[in-house]
């Protein structure tokens, strides 16, 4: 099976970032495959990102800098509202990934 | 998770001119509860300041202000609906201001309770009816039994 990695940033690494989690776990099983999420918080982004590899970035808390790979916004994941268009950008990221 | 919907941490009305008043009287529900450390108000709202919790829901606003788990002695969601809706910075675009009718304000542990916790929340969060009820509840019973299907498997 598939797995995407994802990094979920929010402002303690706790909260948001967990809803976007089990929301995104819920997305990968929805469309057969596996999300791996690890929470942190804005401030641990590069060095999670220098750490291990992601293949996005979802986050709940503005996060600042450049980065080579995609950057979602997931505030939506946590409304509902704009969660298809999530949903479509994890997608097309998922559709990339090698099984 | 029985004991999420507490009637002590659910107040109908309150009088708040703006976020810091609010999160200040849930944080002494809270405390006098005895379901947080003392501190848990001032690092709440220096996290707010930092890392706000407004949502933009399609009819309605509202918040989840917490911090991190050091402060917590039980996982708790304390259920607030202002007089008027309390204005607070949205989570993510802090320029952008919500009004906020619902104001859940969290203490969590770390671990699989407080997922759990996280997974019942949000799904009031999406709840645009259940919210929507929420706002214009008149008592703390009717918040009890609002919430209690999804909080306490009612």
């Amino acid at each position: 099976m598939k797995k995407l990695r994802v990094l979920s940033v929010c402002g303690s690494g706790t909260v948001s970032s967990s809803m976007i989690s089990q929301k995104l776990g819920d997305i990968g099983s929805d469309h057969g495959f596996q999300v791996e999420a690890v929470e942190v918080n804005a401030n641990q982004v590069k060095d999670a990102l220098a750490a291990g590899n992601y293949d996005c970035i979802c986050y709940a808390s503005p996060i600042h800098g450049e980065f080579s790979i995609p950057v979602i916004n997931g505030i939506g994941l946590l409304t509902g509202i704009g969660e298809e268009e999530i949903e479509e950008e994890i997608l097309k990221i998922a559709d990339k990934l090698e099984e | 998770m029985g004991e999420l919907l507490d009637k002590s941490l659910i107040e109908v009305g309150v009088d708040a001119e703006n976020w810091e008043d609010i999160i200040s009287y849930g944080s002494d529900l809270l405390l006098k509860k005895g379901n947080v450390k003392e501190g848990y108000k001032e690092k709440v709202i220096e996290r707010e300041h930092q890392f706000p919790t407004g949502l933009a829901g399609k009819h309605m606003g509202i918040a989840i202000p917490h911090t991190s788990a050091e402060y917590t002695l039980k996982p708790s969601v304390c259920v607030l609906i202002p007089k008027k809706p309390v204005a607070f910075h949205a989570m993510a675009s802090e320029a952008d201001m919500i009004d906020a009718s619902v104001v859940l304000q969290l203490a969590v542990k770390n671990g699989d309770m407080q997922l759990e916790m996280l997974r019942r929340v949000a799904r009031i969060l999406q709840d645009e009816e259940l919210l929507a009820h929420l706002m214009k509840a008149k008592d703390k019973q009717e918040v009890i039994r609002l919430l209690a299907p999804i909080l306490e498997d009612k």
